[in-house]
This record gives structure tokens, sequence and C-alpha cells, in this order.
């Protein structure tokens, strides 16, 4: 048996030893580890960079009221960037998996084509998802463009699904069986979560609220924008993101609707991943008050 | 003479793109060896998600040694008046390194110019290779490029070796960064990571030591007969899909196909479901018994050389027992909603912005099909019914799966069964979007009005398809229709009145009806051609009228038999036809009158009395075969003619009075005229013979 917190010893143990600074999840909710600032950020511009951290996804859609095996509002990804990509990446990854235990020859590994595109956040990629004895465990990309830029160098992004892989390595079907320590299973620890959640996300919400609340998180994010203060700024963007998908959840968003949502955080998404990038001199506190 | 090997190593390559890359790459290297007059005697490819390349052999080891010409100015520049070499020749004969005393009068395009021969040493083909090959990797059209590292380079995936060989000896050339050696890589996992390799012909013996088989031809036979073996031994068969077994090539470098169990649990579950759930999630084949039904088993493909202690066969059916739950709990959640509740649903589909929603659609559907069904000889009631609720589907948890969208009119059928819809009913819903010949009465009026009404709707809000740009596949709705309006109409009611079948469609599009009939002209123009019919004949069909294509068809299979019978009458007819078009173009119909004819030992009077009694002849029978719709018959008789209208057009003036100053030959030509506008008529009713071409003459 390899409990769920064990496996992410084993993660952060591993990378850390290639090199990868070992961050903590963001405190806000987003859909992927891809929207923490410690990815959709940091892939920008020239600068090396190496980290890793679990991160926690919502997505509201997805919700089964804790009822499905494998489907769940919330779950947890291990995310990996290196910028630039190593030339032996994929050979570190499969290192990776036998450090968790995998015994590579006694399974059938394949890099299947798979592209990731975020319209929200105006980035997408190339890559795989990685399908172990036809279980996809994990996704892996190299960045081409965030936030609407072209990226050089490029990052290489691998996003392992802690859930499914601790399934796998468990040999159990049932996400809520997961043995999170010795003592408390997924279902312990989440499954109550799941229910409320789910409710909230189908049945509760407030949809005047919710789009109330997009409305003013997007012209939040503007004004700080304008302020120089991109990182509150896209803070904001994230928080606009999961109220659109909230709205979406609750089926509150038409088909028309929906592309001009997208294209109104991708606006704030891409306005602070451009003040990055330009960020020559720190923002001066007094200069913010002034303004 | 040496043999060449480039392999290109890579991350893994899209399935679907090993292939085209692969065979690109060689198609460019032996066009560059071509032009530099290197011809290589053999090739073989090798094309596997981590590795494109090919092997040349027989290449010469060097290009012939030959001599050229060197031009320079034009001579009036290279020579003063007294004949003697200028600066300008002088300046030509330094730049070129050459002594003045060597250049000569040569040949240029334009005139006599200064000029110089020499001998060229033949360059050596690692030399040429060297070049040729990244200049041929750079000039590959990728369909989804990528750059990785530093962001130098763009390529499908990052390369990360290369092996380029000449005989023993690599040729120092570089792809993308990344130069070329000897050191290839065995598979990923089971073979070594640095495969040397000491010749070409080492290469692939070398490689399926390491558990990589570098020819995709010999992967997809592994995988076929492995397929028919194991699925034999489990007393079944698999049943072919080439396009999947092609994916499965391109996705493993050493194949190896594995059986796994379906949980008898869900044998229950239509084949349909099942076989598309496993194919779609897993790419899994599901072994079929004698009565095509499904037996417990799925052939999967590994990329391992084995499955030593049974994980990979025990994670596959894991992942394959929660697909067809999945699957299952889709399939019963959506059995027990009526289909017609779901019409409701179809509100929120959008059809297209400007079309409205599948609800619309759903509403003018049943309106068609029931007006279709009579010449289908289907009950108007049932075929409305299935109109009705053929698009219900798309609105079930099924369809809007993304893996079961191809099961669309598949699912709806199964559930109109599972709710007691009528036979008739959900076989038509089933098959609705591609119907076998064998379909039945109610599903060929159902698909018949889907189809016409895509058609009908995009090209009211001016969306035809113009070039390649075809977004609503609507040339696929107009084949769809033309093969149901052409063969299989007919084989379902010979004996209805296919006029009116057009006149409906015309009606439903109303002024688009003209661009629409043309546009199903043309795709049964395809079609036709495509089935061996020559061009001229479907010319000679569709000039008279597009009203109606399952009579053209009758019409297109007489005119191809009886011309094959007699095809020099054919030439000779459709000669005379194009005069008689010319001459005929844009008159109005003359009244005919025997007894006006020139009298008899009249050379002139005996030609036309001779076609005139040749046509009464046969005109009363054909016309009764023509009526009868048997136009083979009728143009057999038709095709007797020929030498009468031989003999009419060599003896006879039919214009004799063209300027129509004299009464007399004013009611002769007139006569003759209408004596041809007769003959023509009743061949028009097949075809219209002078767009023939002539075999012959």
């Amino acid at each position: 048996m390899l409990t769920m917190q064990a496996l992410i010893e084993k993660m952060k143990h591993f990378w850390a030893g290639e090199g990868c600074l070992i961050a903590e999840p963001y405190d806000l909710e987003k859909g992927a580890g891809t929207m923490n600032p410690e990815t959709f950020l940091r892939v920008l511009g020239p600068d090396p960079y190496a980290s890793a951290y679990v991160e926690p996804c919502r997505r509201p859609r997805d919700g089964r009221y804790g009822e499905n095996p494998q489907r769940v509002e919330k779950h947890h990804q291990f995310q990996v960037i290196i910028k630039p990509s190593p030339d032996d990446i994929q050979e570190r990854y499969l290192a990776s998996l036998q450090s968790f235990g995998i015994m590579l020859k006694e399974h059938d590994l394949k890099f299947e084509e798979d592209n990731w595109e975020a319209p929200t956040l105006g980035a997408w990629g190339v890559g795989w998802q990685v399908m172990l004895d036809g279980t996809e465990i994990t996704q892996f990309t190299y960045f081409q463009q965030a936030g609407g830029l072209d990226l050089r160098p490029i990052t290489v992004e691998i996003t392992y699904g802690i859930e499914r892989l601790c399934m796998f390595l468990n040999g159990i079907g049932n996400i809520y069986e997961i043995p999170w320590n010795e003592r408390f299973t997924y279902g312990d620890m989440r499954r109550e979560a799941e229910r409320q959640f789910s409710a909230y996300d189908f049945e509760a919400a407030r949809t005047d609220l919710a789009s109330r609340w997009f409305d003013e998180y997007e012209s939040e994010s503007k004004r700080l924008l304008d302020l120089g203060l991109y990182l509150p700024a896209y803070d904001f963007c994230l928080k606009a993101s999961h109220t659109f998908n909230i709205l979406d959840a609750r089926g509150a968003i038409s088909v028309a609707a929906r592309a001009d949502y997208i294209k109104r955080v991708r606006r704030l998404a891409c306005g602070a991943a451009e003040a990055y990038v330009k960020r020559s001199k720190p923002v001066q506190a007094e200069e913010v008050s002034r303004g | 003479m040496a043999d060449f090997l480039l392999e290109i190593g890579t991350e893994e390559i899209p399935a679907g793109m090993v292939r085209g890359l692969a065979e690109e790459l060689l198609d460019r290297v032996t066009g560059g060896l071509k032009a530099a007059g290197l011809a290589p005697s053999g090739k073989a490819l090798i094309a596997a998600p981590r590795r494109i390349g090919f092997v040349l052999r027989g290449l010469p080891a060097r290009q012939e040694d030959r001599r050229e010409t060197v031009i320079g100015p034009a001579l009036s520049i290279a020579r003063d008046a007294a004949g003697a070499w200028t600066k300008a020749a002088e300046g030509f004969a330094r730049k070129q390194s050459v002594d003045l005393a060597a250049c000569i009068e040569v040949q240029g395009p334009k005139g006599s110019c200064i000029g110089f021969e020499r001998d060229v040493k033949g360059r050596t083909s690692a030399h040429i290779l060297a070049e040729a090959v990244p200049a041929a990797v750079d000039a590959m059209y990728l369909p989804k490029a990528m750059k990785w590292g530093a962001g130098e380079y763009l390529f499908v995936r990052p390369v990360r070796w290369v092996v380029a060989l000449l005989d023993g000896e690599v040729v120092p050339l570089a792809v993308k960064g990344v130069m070329a050696g000897r050191a290839s890589r065995g598979r990923r996992i089971f073979g070594s990571e640095h495969v040397e390799i000491p010749a070409v012909k080492d290469y692939f013996p070398l490689l399926e030591r390491e558990f990589v088989v570098a020819d995709p031809e010999e992967r997809s036979r592994g995988i076929r007969a492995e397929l028919a073996e194991q699925a034999a031994a489990l007393g079944g068969r698999v049943p072919s899909d080439p396009e999947l077994v092609e994916k499965l090539v391109y996705l493993c470098e050493g194949p190896r196909v594995l059986t796994g169990g379906i949980d008898p649990e869900f044998l229950s579950l239509p084949s349909e479901i099942l076989v598309a759930c496993l194919r779609e999630h897993q790419s899994f084949f599901v072994v079929l018994g004698d009565q095509g039904c499904a037996l417990p088993y799925f052939l999967a493909v590994m990329d391992a050389p084995a499955d030593p202690k049974g994980l990979v066969r025990r994670g596959l059916e894991n992942v394959s027992r929660s697909r067809l739950s999945d699957a299952r709990f889709f399939y019963e959640h959506d059995k027990a909603v009526p289909l017609e509740r779901r019409l409701e649903e179809l509100k929120g589909i959008v059809y297209h912005p400007k079309l409205g929603t599948y609800f619309d659609k759903a509403v003018r559907l049943e309106a068609h099909a029931r007006e279709l069904a009579p010449y289908f000889g289907a009950a108007p009631a049932k075929a409305a019914r299935a109109a009705k609720l053929c698009k219900c589907d798309l609105a079930s948890l099924l369809v809007q799966e993304k893996e079961f969208t191809g099961l669309q009119g598949v699912a709806g059928g199964l559930y109109a069964e599972a709710q007691g819809e009528d036979p008739d009913v959900a076989e038509a819903i089933k098959v609705h979007y591609d119907p076998k010949p064998s379909a039945g009465p109610v599903a060929m009026t159902v698909s018949l009005a889907d189809k016409l009404d895509t058609l009908v709707e995009f090209f009211r809000i001016g969306q035809a398809p113009t070039g390649s740009k075809d977004p609503f596949a609507l040339r696929r709705a107009a084949s769809g229709a033309v093969a149901i309006l052409s063969d299989r109409f007919q084989a379902v009611r010979p004996d209805v009145r296919r006029e009116d079948l057009a006149d409906l469609i015309g009606r439903w599009a109303g002024q688009g009806s003209e661009p629409l009939v043309q546009f199903l002209g043309e795709r049964a123009r395809h079609k036709w051609e495509g089935e061996g019919f020559a061009y001229d004949e479907v010319n000679a069909v569709l000039a008279t009228g597009l009203h109606d294509l399952a009579d053209s068809h009758a019409r297109l299979q007489a005119l191809h038999g009886v011309r094959n019978e007699a095809a020099e009458d054919f030439d000779h007819l459709s000669v005379a036809f194009k005069r008689v078009r010319n001459i005929l173009k844009g008159l109005p119909e003359h009244g005919l009158y025997p007894s006006k004819f020139l009298p008899e030992g009249h050379k002139e009077g005996d030609a036309e009395r001779a076609l005139y009694q040749a046509y009464s002849a046969v005109a009363e029978e054909a016309s009764r075969a023509l009526d009868a719709g048997d136009y083979e018959s009728a143009l057999r008789r038709l095709s007797t003619l020929r030498p009468s209208v031989d003999r009419f057009f060599d003896d006879v003036l039919v214009m004799c009075d063209p300027e129509g100053k004299d009464p007399g030959k004013t009611a002769l030509q007139n006569n003759r005229l209408a004596l041809l506008q007769r003959v023509v008529g009743l061949f028009n009713r097949v075809a219209d013979l002078s767009e023939i071409v002539p075999r012959e003459i």
C-alpha cells in the first residue's frame, strides 16, 4: 500500500532531488495547477526556473455529490515546471515513476499526443497524455504560449493526477477508497465536501450574485493592472475565472455568452502576463498611493 | 555504391503524423539527391513513434566528373572594336580566377558571350547528403510544430539524436542543432538507450534486438497476425478496422497483442455501444462470435514485449470496467427517457445560429418526411414519427460524451427499440445518417428528408460550399441524397411519378432551387464518373435536365450500355447532332407536313423521305418504350436511324432559305427543321447525343 500522503512525499523528494524548488499550493480557487502564478507567470520571460508543488484544483462541473467513484469537484495535481526544458526530461519523468515504486518493465507505457489549451489564459502547449496500462496518469506539456505571449525559452510542465496515480498504485477503482494515511481514507477527508460543494455549484449558488461578482472582480483586476499591481490583479483574474466556472456549472451561461466570458478572463490574464514581462523596476508603494 | 541510413530520433511523434512525416522526409531527400544526379536503387522507410528516416540502397559514392561551361558578359561588352578583350572581360576572368587566355567565345542564352570551359570534379555523396538532409528537414510541412529547450528550433517534437551513416561512415550533418553520429536508441524502458550502429546493414536487426521494429509495415503485419490468431483461439474474430490498426502501428515501437476479459455483466449492452466504448476510449478490439455478437474478450495492443505478471492485463481490464460502467449508466439512463421528451431539450441545442435549434429541424423533418413518404411507399405516419425523433439522441447523455458522438443515430435507434417504437421507426432513426441500399422505405424517406433539409437550409442562408471550404459537409449530404435519389430510390419504387418528387424538392428550396439542383447534379456527376460512366455520357444525360436523378441514372445506364454495343453509330450520331444543335438553336417548334417533302427521285427528296420513314417506323415503338422507362430498348431502336441521318446530312441542304426570301423554300426549310426536331426530340428523352465525344472518327 502506498498512501496518498506518502506518494506526495515521494514526488516532492524526487523533484527536489532534480533541483526543483518545492513550492506550496496557491491559496485561491483554481481549475488547474497551471493557473498558480508559480507556473503561469514563471513560464514567461528568459529566467531559468524549476519548481514543483501540489495544487488542489476545483472544477465545479465535475462535481458528482461524492457518489461517482472517478469524478470529483476537487482533486489534487502535482505540478512540475522546468525552464528551459531539459533534453532528458522524459527519462527523468520515467525515473520519477520508478521512484514511486512502479516497475516500468512490468507495464505498458505510452506517450499519446494530447495538446493542451487554456483559452482563459491565452495559453497553449504541445505534448502528451501518459498512459500507463490504459490509465492516464500524467499530462506532459511543452508550453508554447502563455498570456498571449510567445515563450522562449520553453518551459516543460509535468502534471500528475495524484488521485489517479495513487489509485493505480493501489489497484483500486474508487477514489474514496484511497488511503490518505494509515488511518484515514480519501472518503473520510473529502466526501462530505464533495457533497456540499456539488450542492452549492449545481443548486445553491446564486447566479445573480455570482454574475455581479464576476463583473466586480473583472473591474478590480483592471484597476489594479492600471496601478501596475499585476500580482493582485492576477488574483482577481483567478477569482473571476472560478466565478465563471460556477456560473457555468449552474447552467447560467448560454453558448453565445460563454465565448464572451472566456474573452474577458483572457484579457485580464494577458494583462497580468504583459505587466510581469515588462516589470523592469519594482512598484513603489508611494506611487501606488498617489495613483 | 553505398547504402545510406538516416534516423532522426525524437520524442514521441503523434501517431497520426509519423508516416506522413517519414514519407515526406524520404521524398525530399531523394529529390535533393536526384537534382545532384544521384539515384539510389532501393529504399526502406523508418517510421515509428520515436524515429523517422529511411535507408537508401545502392547510392553512387560520388557524382560523375563533368565538363561545364561558365558564361560571362555578352561579347558586345567583352570585346572592343579591334576584337581584343575589354576591361569587363578582364574583370570576369579575375572574378572566376581563370587566365584570360583560356577564355573563349561561347553561346549564352541571349547570344555570344565570353566564357570558358572547366572540369568539375563530382562531389562525394557524403558532401551532398550533408547539405540535402538538413535542407529537406527544414522544408518539411509540419501539421503542428513546437519549440523546446532554448526555443531555437521548430519541429514536430524535440529532436534527441540523429544517425546518419554511409555504409560504415558517419556523414557529418546536423538536424535541428543535433549532430549526427552512429548512436541510436532502443525501445524505451526495455531496450538500451545507447545502440551503436556499426554499418547501415546492421540497423534493422540491431534495433529489433532492442525491441524496436523500425519498419511500419512489419509492425502492421505483426499486429494483424496476432489479432487474427488470438481472436481465433478465443473462437471468434475481430472485424477489420484499418484505421485503428494504423493508429496503433504508429503508437508502438514494438507492439504485442494481449487478450483481456470483458466482465460478462456488460455483454447485455448493445454491441454497437460496447464496441464503440472500448474502441474510442481504449483502442481495444472487441472479439465477436459467429452471430456478430460480442464475446467476453477484448484484444489490446501494448507497447511492451510481454506482460510477465499479468499487470497490464489487469490494468486494462480495470479501466475497461469503469469505462463500460459509465457507458452502461448513460445507456440505462437514456433508455428511461422517452425520446419524445428529448424534443424539448433539442430547443437548447443550436443547429446553426441562423437556422435555429435541432428542435426547429425536427419540426421541418417531420413535415418533409410526411410529404416524401408516398414516393418511397412508406407509411406517412411512420416516416413522420421517425423524422420527428431522429435527432433526439443528440440530447442523450451517451451521444453528448465525446467518445460516443459517432453513435448518433445508432443510439437513438437503440432507445427507440427499447421504448417500443415501431421497428421501422427504430430502424429509420438508427440508419438515417447513412442508410445501406438494403434499408427500408421509412429509413430512406427520413434519410432523404434529413439530407435535403440540410442542403435547402444552408443554401438558403448562402452557405453553399466554395472551393475546398465545406464546413457543413454539404457535399457529403448531397452525395447521400444523390445515392438515394439515383440508385436506391429506383429499387424502392420503380412505379412512382418521379417528376413530382423533383417538383417537391423545388418547392422546398424555393428561390434557391436552381443552384441546389446544379449542386446535386455535380455530386451526381462525381458519383457516376466514379462508377465508371464516361464523362461525355454523364454530360449527355445531365444536359437534358438534372431534375430527376433517378430517371437520369436509368438513362445513363441505357446510354452506356447501348453505346458500347454500337459505338460507331453513336459517334456518327453525335457528329450529326452537333450540327443539328447549332441549326436548331433557339428555333420554335415547327409543324411537320410529310406531304411537303420534295418528290421522290429527287436526291434531296429521297433522303428526307428516307429519314422520315425511318423515323416513323421507330417513333411509335420508341415512344412506348420511353414512356415505360425502358430506355435501353428505346435507344437501341433509335440508334437504327443512324444511316438515314447520315444520308440526310450528306444529301440535304437543310437551310435552303436562310434569309427567308422565298416563301416556297421557307416552307421546305421549316419542314426539314421540323423533321430534325422530331428526331432529336426522341433522342433527347434519353440523352443529348451532341455531348458525346466520338471515339473513332
